[in-house]
């Protein structure tokens, strides 16, 4: 009988413990990978949301906290601005466009952002893609409302589908605004951004909704434009004519006096970002290198334990006339054999549970996690355990080896 | 094993093309007659007794040396990323001091090159001192604004050191 078959009769003969152990090996791979692939895609996901943006203008506050209200809605503005500033900025020479964003509105737990047709236009992410519509326009009028795509397929909304906006972040039934329904006027393409989750209006329908409403019947034109000129906005992004002017524009800002504003720029925030992120994966890839120290005892342990049950099994191997490297052989197969069955095991429970809980953490956090094949990494930490696990063998082998003929045979009451 | 003895030979056979690049300092950046301007306005501003007040501005600087367009350069200086993720950078902008934030007034427009990889590059460390070797193109007039500044289709980078 081949050796590795006989390993494998061995195992399935003692399937209880074996199987405890490929659990444990699974966990351990199931832990080690998904870490790697939080570290991976979240990263991907911060990345991918801004692209060929020079600067963005916010209240005063850190560069980390306007980057994340501003682009990923994480958290909470610190204050608005005024619309006087902005338009100042607007005077610039250096600006070749501008977003204006104003925040502080949701429907039905996706957040409103005020805006201008220009973000349409302007706006870009990942590899400098701009943004597509699905289907429909811009919207153009007061009462009108572009969502995004994930607003579109969970809320289930058309064009032509009519919403109410909310005042404030938590949506609930009395503080929506009943006066103000809008008409989704177009559905962007899904881009795997925040955007994806937003509800866009014009400025002076946010104006609108926090007047409570506008008659529009009864009210003059020219009162009803007063009314709705924006006055204060959240933030804005600035694409300038030259990269190079990013800098002095910068500095224009934080040093503009009529109000204190903060100027950034994306791709500095967002490695400071991951400066500060990457404490966090080090304590997680930490974490679960242990655990996977752990499950690799725990194997070894019941390697060991098992050896003093089977001293019988290996004393008749011997006299048969196995010879010792078969024992060996026989032991360090099966250390491999379990290690690649929790491989095995552990790489399906992670892609099960990717595949369950995208869709939650896409909802929740922004973060989104395809079902990709394994990566370069991953392939690494994998052969990491399968080796680990093959070292393993050899303790119990060795100890198997020099003790098989002598074990058994002697007849110990 | 073959694949890397591969790249070392390309490697190896490339060098003689590097040998064109010209190594330049940030000074150099700055064109002859704008660098005079400076050291006399400096020079007076020296002469001044310290009860007295400049009288003016320091003079408008950035003008850019069009006799490098086209040059393959090696500059040293700081890294400030623009485009892309965390492994690899497409675009940045090079300049020759830290702290181009809140406190020092940013570099002149000559002082500063924007850089663009075609493959991108990694990047170590944010603020990180590093060497790039790129074609230089110095813009003189741009048709939106009169613009000038330094940019540079990247070729690689190289390891700062003292």
């Amino acid at each position: 009988m081949n050796i590795y078959k006989l390993s494998y009769k061995s195992v399935i003969n003692r399937r209880t413990t074996a199987m405890l152990t490929v659990f444990t090996v699974a966990i351990s791979v199931l832990l080690l990978l998904a870490v790697e692939r939080v570290r991976v895609q979240a990263k991907a996901s911060f990345a991918n949301t801004i692209s060929n943006t020079d600067l963005i203008v916010g209240a005063r506050s850190g560069q980390i906290n306007l980057l994340l209200y501003s682009v990923f809605r994480i958290g909470n503005p610190t204050n608005n601005i005024d619309w006087k500033s902005y338009q100042q900025v607007l005077k610039d020479p250096s600006v070749r466009w501008s977003i204006p964003i104003s925040l502080g509105d949701s429907h039905r737990g996706f957040r409103v952002i005020g805006t201008n047709q220009d973000f349409f236009r302007y706006y870009q992410y990942g590899r400098k893609q701009p943004l597509t519509f699905n289907s429909g326009k811009p919207f153009a009028g007061l009462y009108e409302t572009v969502i995004g795509a994930q607003v579109a397929k969970e809320l289930g909304y058309q064009l032509g589908s009519e919403i109410i906006i909310a005042h404030g972040i938590s949506d609930k039934k009395f503080n929506r605004h009943k006066n103000s329904p809008f008409i989704v006027t177009g559905i962007l393409a899904p881009t795997g951004t925040p955007v994806d989750k937003s509800v866009h209006l014009s400025l002076s329908a946010i104006e609108a909704i926090h007047a409570g409403g506008v008659h529009s019947a009864n009210a003059d034109q020219k009162a009803l434009q007063k009314q709705l000129q924006p006055k204060q906005i959240t933030a804005f992004m600035l694409g300038l004519k030259s990269r190079v002017q990013s800098f002095s524009l910068q500095r224009k800002i934080n040093t503009y006096r009529a109000e204190p504003l903060s100027a950034i720029m994306p791709g500095i925030a967002l490695h400071e970002l991951w400066g500060i992120m990457s404490i966090a994966e080090q304590a997680l890839q930490g974490v679960s290198i242990f655990v996977l120290v752990a499950a690799m005892l725990a194997m070894l342990g019941n390697l060991l334990s098992s050896l003093q049950e089977r001293r019988r099994e290996m004393a008749i191997l011997r006299a048969m006339g196995a010879r010792p490297r078969h024992v060996f052989t026989l032991l360090i197969s099966e250390a491999s054999l379990l290690t690649s069955l929790g491989i095995i095991l552990g790489v399906s429970l992670l892609y099960l549970l990717i595949g369950a809980m995208a869709p939650i953490l896409s909802a929740q956090y922004g973060l989104n996690f395809q079902l990709s094949a394994l990566s370069h990494t991953e392939w690494l930490l994998i052969a990491l355990v399968q080796i680990s696990g093959v070292c393993i063998g050899f303790i119990p082998a060795i100890n198997a080896y020099r003790n098989s003929l002598v074990d058994g045979m002697t007849i110990r009451i | 094993m073959k694949k890397f003895m591969t790249l070392l030979c390309g490697f190896l056979l490339c060098l003689p093309l590097y040998a064109q690049e010209t190594e330049l300092s940030w000074e150099d950046l700055i064109p002859i007659s704008e660098k005079s301007i400076i050291d006399a306005w400096f020079a007076k501003q020296n002469s001044l007794d310290a009860d007295q007040f400049s009288e003016q501005e320091p003079p408008p600087q950035g003008a850019v040396r069009t006799d490098l367009n086209g040059q393959v350069i090696k500059i040293a200086g700081f890294v400030i990323p623009l485009e892309g993720d965390e492994e690899q950078i497409t675009e940045l902008l090079l300049v020759p001091y830290f702290g181009a934030c809140f406190h020092v007034p940013p570099p002149p427009q000559n002082q500063i090159v924007y850089v663009k990889f075609a493959d991108g590059v990694a990047l170590k460390e944010l603020w990180d001192v590093i060497y790039v070797v790129g074609t230089l193109t110095a813009e003189t007039t741009s048709h939106e604004v009169a613009q000038v500044g330094y940019s540079m289709q990247g070729i690689r980078t190289e390891e700062y050191s003292e």
